[in-house]
Protein backbone atom coordinates (compact mmCIF):
# COMPACT_ATOMS: atom_id res chain seq x y z
CA UNK A 1 0.00 0.00 0.00
CA UNK A 2 1.62 3.24 -1.04
CA UNK A 3 1.50 6.44 0.91
CA UNK A 4 -0.15 8.16 -2.01
CA UNK A 5 -2.98 5.62 -2.14
CA UNK A 6 -3.69 6.32 1.48
CA UNK A 7 -3.93 10.02 0.80
CA UNK A 8 -1.33 10.76 3.41
CA UNK A 9 1.43 11.77 1.03
CA UNK A 10 1.58 15.36 2.13
CA UNK A 11 2.01 14.40 5.77
CA UNK A 12 4.67 11.85 4.95
CA UNK A 13 6.56 14.34 2.78
CA UNK A 14 6.38 16.91 5.56
CA UNK A 15 7.79 14.35 7.98
CA UNK A 16 10.68 13.71 5.64
CA UNK A 17 11.41 17.44 5.53
CA UNK A 18 11.08 17.51 9.28
CA UNK A 19 13.81 14.88 9.62
CA UNK A 20 16.56 17.45 9.21
CA UNK A 21 15.09 19.40 12.09
CA UNK A 22 14.53 16.36 14.31
CA UNK A 23 18.15 15.34 14.00
CA UNK A 24 18.78 18.17 16.47
CA UNK A 25 15.70 17.53 18.60
CA UNK A 26 16.50 19.95 21.39
CA UNK A 27 15.61 22.83 19.05
CA UNK A 28 12.24 21.23 18.42
CA UNK A 29 11.45 20.26 22.01
CA UNK A 30 12.45 23.71 23.23
CA UNK A 31 9.88 25.50 21.04
CA UNK A 32 8.09 23.25 18.53
CA UNK A 33 5.97 26.01 17.05
CA UNK A 34 8.93 28.29 16.35
CA UNK A 35 11.00 25.39 14.99
CA UNK A 36 8.26 24.40 12.53
CA UNK A 37 7.94 27.97 11.33
CA UNK A 38 11.69 28.25 10.97
CA UNK A 39 11.72 25.21 8.66
CA UNK A 40 8.71 26.41 6.70
CA UNK A 41 6.56 23.58 8.03
CA UNK A 42 3.97 25.51 10.01
CA UNK A 43 0.62 24.16 8.88
CA UNK A 44 2.19 21.41 6.76
CA UNK A 45 1.78 18.77 9.43
CA UNK A 46 -1.62 17.80 10.81
CA UNK A 47 -2.29 18.96 14.36
CA UNK A 48 -2.54 15.38 15.63
CA UNK A 49 0.91 14.52 14.27
CA UNK A 50 2.54 17.77 15.41
CA UNK A 51 1.03 17.32 18.85
CA UNK A 52 2.46 13.81 19.25
CA UNK A 53 5.85 14.90 17.92
CA UNK A 54 6.02 17.84 20.29
CA UNK A 55 5.33 15.55 23.25
CA UNK A 56 8.16 13.19 22.41
CA UNK A 57 11.58 12.96 24.02
CA UNK A 58 14.78 13.94 22.18
CA UNK A 59 15.77 10.26 21.92
CA UNK A 60 12.47 9.35 20.29
CA UNK A 61 12.75 12.24 17.83
CA UNK A 62 16.34 11.29 16.99
CA UNK A 63 15.20 7.74 16.11
CA UNK A 64 12.58 9.12 13.73
CA UNK A 65 15.11 11.48 12.15
CA UNK A 66 17.60 8.68 11.59
CA UNK A 67 15.01 6.49 9.85
CA UNK A 68 13.56 9.30 7.77
CA UNK A 69 16.95 10.53 6.60
CA UNK A 70 18.05 7.02 5.64
CA UNK A 71 14.87 5.77 4.02
CA UNK A 72 13.13 8.86 2.76
CA UNK A 73 9.60 8.49 1.52
CA UNK A 74 9.08 4.91 0.43
CA UNK A 75 5.98 3.23 1.70
CA UNK A 76 4.50 3.39 5.12
CA UNK A 77 3.55 -0.25 5.56
CA UNK A 78 5.55 -3.40 4.94
CA UNK A 79 4.19 -5.64 2.21
CA UNK A 80 4.87 -8.85 4.06
CA UNK A 81 3.93 -8.13 7.65
CA UNK A 82 5.64 -9.64 10.66
CA UNK A 83 5.17 -13.07 12.16
CA UNK A 84 7.57 -12.55 15.04
CA UNK B 1 -2.62 22.54 18.48
CA UNK B 2 -1.60 21.29 21.90
CA UNK B 3 2.17 21.55 21.63
CA UNK B 4 4.10 19.66 24.22
CA UNK B 5 1.09 18.06 25.85
CA UNK B 6 0.01 14.41 25.72
CA UNK B 7 -3.25 14.57 23.81
CA UNK B 8 -5.27 11.58 22.57
CA UNK B 9 -5.06 8.08 23.96
CA UNK B 10 -1.75 6.44 24.80
CA UNK B 11 -2.45 3.77 22.17
CA UNK B 12 -3.17 6.27 19.41
CA UNK B 13 0.03 8.17 20.20
CA UNK B 14 1.99 4.93 20.09
CA UNK B 15 0.41 3.97 16.74
CA UNK B 16 1.61 7.29 15.28
CA UNK B 17 5.10 6.85 16.66
CA UNK B 18 5.27 3.42 15.02
CA UNK B 19 4.00 4.88 11.75
CA UNK B 20 6.73 7.55 11.82
CA UNK B 21 9.46 4.90 11.52
CA UNK B 22 7.61 2.29 9.47
CA UNK B 23 9.40 3.24 6.20
CA UNK B 24 12.46 1.52 7.69
CA UNK B 25 10.62 -1.80 7.59
CA UNK B 26 8.84 -1.33 4.29
CA UNK B 27 12.01 -1.26 2.18
CA UNK B 28 13.37 -4.58 3.50
CA UNK B 29 9.96 -6.17 3.33
CA UNK B 30 9.76 -5.31 -0.37
CA UNK B 31 13.20 -6.78 -1.01
CA UNK B 32 12.12 -9.96 0.75
CA UNK B 33 8.80 -10.40 -1.02
CA UNK B 34 10.30 -9.71 -4.45
CA UNK B 35 13.52 -11.71 -4.00
CA UNK B 36 14.80 -13.43 -7.14
CA UNK B 37 15.13 -16.72 -5.24
CA UNK B 38 11.82 -16.77 -3.35
CA UNK B 39 12.17 -20.30 -1.99
CA UNK B 40 15.56 -19.58 -0.48
CA UNK B 41 14.40 -16.24 0.88
CA UNK B 42 11.29 -17.70 2.47
CA UNK B 43 13.22 -20.55 4.08
CA UNK B 44 15.73 -18.11 5.55
CA UNK B 45 12.92 -15.86 6.72
CA UNK B 46 11.29 -18.75 8.59
CA UNK B 47 14.56 -19.82 10.22
CA UNK B 48 15.20 -16.26 11.39
CA UNK B 49 11.59 -15.85 12.49
CA UNK B 50 12.01 -18.92 14.66
CA UNK B 51 15.04 -17.34 16.35
CA UNK B 52 12.87 -14.37 17.30
CA UNK B 53 9.63 -16.18 18.09
CA UNK B 54 11.22 -18.67 20.46
CA UNK B 55 12.00 -15.68 22.69
CA UNK B 56 8.39 -14.41 22.82
CA UNK B 57 7.15 -16.45 25.76
CA UNK B 58 10.42 -16.19 27.76
CA UNK B 59 10.35 -12.39 27.26
CA UNK B 60 6.79 -12.20 28.55
CA UNK B 61 7.68 -14.46 31.47
CA UNK B 62 10.60 -12.16 32.32
CA UNK B 63 8.32 -9.10 32.17
CA UNK B 64 5.71 -10.88 34.27
CA UNK B 65 8.24 -11.85 36.95
CA UNK B 66 9.61 -8.30 37.14
CA UNK B 67 6.11 -6.80 37.17
CA UNK B 68 5.14 -9.10 40.03
CA UNK B 69 8.02 -7.71 42.07
CA UNK B 70 6.92 -4.12 41.39
CA UNK B 71 3.13 -4.51 41.40
CA UNK B 72 2.46 -3.60 45.01
CA UNK B 73 3.52 0.01 44.56
CA UNK B 74 3.06 0.37 40.82
CA UNK B 75 -0.34 0.19 39.06
CA UNK B 76 1.24 -0.19 35.62
CA UNK B 77 3.06 -3.31 36.77
CA UNK B 78 -0.12 -4.57 38.40
CA UNK B 79 -1.93 -4.32 35.05
CA UNK B 80 0.90 -6.25 33.37
CA UNK B 81 0.55 -8.99 35.98
CA UNK B 82 -3.10 -9.40 35.07
CA UNK B 83 -2.58 -9.20 31.29
CA UNK B 84 0.56 -11.18 30.51
CA UNK B 85 -0.44 -14.70 31.68
CA UNK B 86 -3.30 -14.84 29.19
CA UNK B 87 -1.09 -13.68 26.34
CA UNK B 88 1.65 -16.13 27.32
CA UNK B 89 -0.86 -18.94 26.80
CA UNK B 90 -1.89 -17.49 23.42
CA UNK B 91 1.71 -17.33 22.17
CA UNK B 92 2.84 -20.71 23.52
CA UNK B 93 4.14 -23.18 20.90
CA UNK B 94 4.21 -20.71 18.02
CA UNK B 95 7.94 -21.45 17.71
CA UNK B 96 7.02 -25.11 17.22
CA UNK B 97 4.65 -24.11 14.41
CA UNK B 98 7.62 -22.54 12.62
CA UNK B 99 9.70 -25.70 13.04
CA UNK B 100 6.83 -27.70 11.54
CA UNK B 101 6.52 -25.25 8.63
CA UNK B 102 10.24 -25.66 8.01
CA UNK B 103 10.07 -29.45 8.22
CA UNK B 104 7.41 -29.39 5.49
CA UNK B 105 10.06 -27.91 3.16
CA UNK B 106 12.72 -30.37 4.29
CA UNK B 107 14.55 -28.19 6.79
CA UNK B 108 15.42 -30.32 9.76
CA UNK B 109 14.68 -28.81 13.18
CA UNK B 110 18.21 -29.56 14.40
CA UNK B 111 19.57 -27.39 11.60
CA UNK B 112 17.40 -24.54 12.82
CA UNK B 113 18.11 -25.00 16.52
CA UNK B 114 21.86 -25.43 16.03
CA UNK B 115 22.41 -22.18 14.15
CA UNK B 116 23.66 -19.38 16.44
CA UNK B 117 21.19 -16.47 16.30
CA UNK B 118 22.69 -13.40 14.69
CA UNK B 119 23.71 -10.24 16.57
CA UNK B 120 20.79 -8.45 14.92
CA UNK B 121 18.30 -10.93 16.36
CA UNK B 122 20.02 -10.56 19.73
CA UNK B 123 19.76 -6.76 19.44
CA UNK B 124 16.05 -6.98 18.66
CA UNK B 125 15.18 -9.30 21.53
CA UNK B 126 17.99 -8.39 23.92
CA UNK B 127 16.96 -4.74 24.15
CA UNK B 128 13.72 -5.87 25.73
CA UNK B 129 15.50 -7.90 28.40
CA UNK B 130 17.57 -4.81 29.24
CA UNK B 131 14.55 -2.53 29.59
CA UNK B 132 12.58 -5.16 31.53
CA UNK B 133 15.34 -5.86 34.05
CA UNK B 134 16.93 -2.44 34.33
CA UNK B 135 14.06 0.02 33.88
CA UNK B 136 10.43 -1.09 33.62
CA UNK B 137 8.67 -4.21 32.25
CA UNK B 138 6.09 -2.02 30.46
CA UNK B 139 8.75 -1.61 27.74
CA UNK B 140 7.64 -4.97 26.37
CA UNK B 141 4.27 -3.49 25.40
CA UNK B 142 6.07 -1.37 22.78
CA UNK B 143 7.65 -4.49 21.30
CA UNK B 144 4.34 -6.34 21.36
CA UNK B 145 2.47 -3.42 19.80
CA UNK B 146 4.76 -3.57 16.77
CA UNK B 147 4.77 -7.34 16.41
CA UNK B 148 1.05 -7.79 16.89
CA UNK B 149 0.15 -4.59 15.07
CA UNK B 150 1.86 -5.48 11.81
CA UNK B 151 0.32 -8.83 10.85
CA UNK B 152 1.18 -10.68 7.66
CA UNK B 153 -1.01 -9.66 4.76
CA UNK B 154 -2.89 -12.63 3.32
CA UNK B 155 -2.53 -11.30 -0.21
CA UNK B 156 1.26 -11.17 0.23
CA UNK B 157 1.24 -14.70 1.69
CA UNK B 158 -0.74 -16.01 -1.28
CA UNK B 159 1.74 -14.38 -3.65
CA UNK B 160 4.62 -15.97 -1.75
CA UNK B 161 2.94 -19.40 -1.94
CA UNK B 162 2.67 -18.99 -5.69
CA UNK B 163 6.21 -17.67 -6.12
CA UNK B 164 7.90 -20.35 -4.02
CA UNK B 165 5.79 -23.27 -5.20
CA UNK B 166 5.87 -24.59 -1.62
CA UNK B 167 2.96 -26.49 -0.12
CA UNK B 168 0.58 -24.37 1.96
CA UNK B 169 1.71 -26.33 5.04
CA UNK B 170 4.92 -24.27 4.92
CA UNK B 171 2.84 -21.13 5.46
CA UNK B 172 0.75 -22.21 8.41
CA UNK B 173 2.34 -19.74 10.86
CA UNK B 174 2.00 -16.81 8.48
CA UNK B 175 -1.61 -17.62 7.63
CA UNK B 176 -2.60 -18.16 11.27
CA UNK B 177 -0.96 -14.90 12.34
CA UNK B 178 -2.69 -12.92 9.61
CA UNK B 179 -5.87 -13.74 11.46
CA UNK B 180 -4.99 -13.89 15.14
CA UNK B 181 -2.63 -10.90 15.25
CA UNK B 182 -5.49 -8.53 14.44
CA UNK B 183 -7.22 -9.71 17.60
CA UNK B 184 -3.99 -9.63 19.63
CA UNK B 185 -3.19 -6.09 18.44
CA UNK B 186 -6.56 -4.87 19.69
CA UNK B 187 -5.81 -6.51 23.05
CA UNK B 188 -2.35 -4.95 23.38
CA UNK B 189 -3.50 -1.46 22.43
CA UNK B 190 -6.50 -1.87 24.74
CA UNK B 191 -4.15 -2.59 27.63
CA UNK B 192 -1.94 0.37 26.68
CA UNK B 193 -4.98 2.65 26.64
CA UNK B 194 -5.93 1.43 30.13
CA UNK B 195 -2.58 2.38 31.64
CA UNK B 196 -1.92 5.63 33.39
CA UNK B 197 1.67 5.99 32.28
CA UNK B 198 4.07 8.58 33.55
CA UNK B 199 5.75 10.77 30.94
CA UNK B 200 8.87 8.63 31.29
CA UNK B 201 6.95 5.37 30.85
CA UNK B 202 5.20 6.78 27.78
CA UNK B 203 8.60 7.65 26.34
CA UNK B 204 9.82 4.14 27.17
CA UNK B 205 6.98 2.55 25.17
CA UNK B 206 7.74 4.86 22.24
CA UNK B 207 11.46 4.07 22.32
CA UNK B 208 10.80 0.35 22.66
CA UNK B 209 8.32 0.30 19.76
CA UNK B 210 10.39 2.43 17.41
CA UNK B 211 13.59 0.56 18.26
CA UNK B 212 11.71 -2.67 17.51
CA UNK B 213 10.76 -1.45 14.03
CA UNK B 214 14.33 -0.39 13.28
CA UNK B 215 15.77 -3.63 14.67
CA UNK B 216 13.31 -5.79 12.69
CA UNK B 217 14.26 -3.87 9.56
CA UNK B 218 17.90 -4.73 10.24
CA UNK B 219 16.98 -8.41 10.74
CA UNK B 220 14.99 -8.49 7.48
CA UNK B 221 17.87 -6.84 5.61
CA UNK B 222 20.15 -9.53 6.97
CA UNK B 223 17.75 -12.27 5.84
CA UNK B 224 17.73 -10.88 2.31
CA UNK B 225 21.49 -10.36 2.22
CA UNK B 226 22.06 -13.99 3.20
CA UNK B 227 19.99 -15.35 0.36
CA UNK B 228 22.48 -15.65 -2.45
CA UNK B 229 22.56 -19.16 -3.92
CA UNK B 230 25.99 -20.62 -3.40
CA UNK B 231 28.14 -22.86 -1.26
CA UNK B 232 26.80 -23.58 2.19
CA UNK B 233 28.56 -21.93 5.11
CA UNK B 234 27.83 -20.55 8.55
CA UNK B 235 24.63 -18.55 8.43
CA UNK B 236 24.46 -18.95 4.65
CA UNK B 237 21.71 -20.73 2.74
CA UNK B 238 21.80 -22.68 -0.48
CA UNK B 239 19.15 -23.57 -3.01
Amino acid sequence: MSVESEGRGDTQRALDRLADLLLFPERFTEDPRAALEEYGLAGAIPDEVASVLSGMSPDELRLIAQVRRRQGLVKIEPEFGIIF
Amino acid sequence: MAFGSRTGSEGSRLRLKIEFVMPALAAGSHRLSSHSHPGIAYREYLITSHAVVRASVPLMEAAFARAQCMARDDPVSARLVSYLPEHIVEETDHDSWLLEDLESIAVDRCTVLDRPPSPRVAALVGAQYYWIHHYHPAALLGYMAVLEGTPPLLTAVEQMIERTGFDRRAFRTLIEHADIDKHHADEVFGVIDDLELTTEQSTLLGLSAMHTVVAIAAVIDEVVDRCHPGPIGPGRVVS
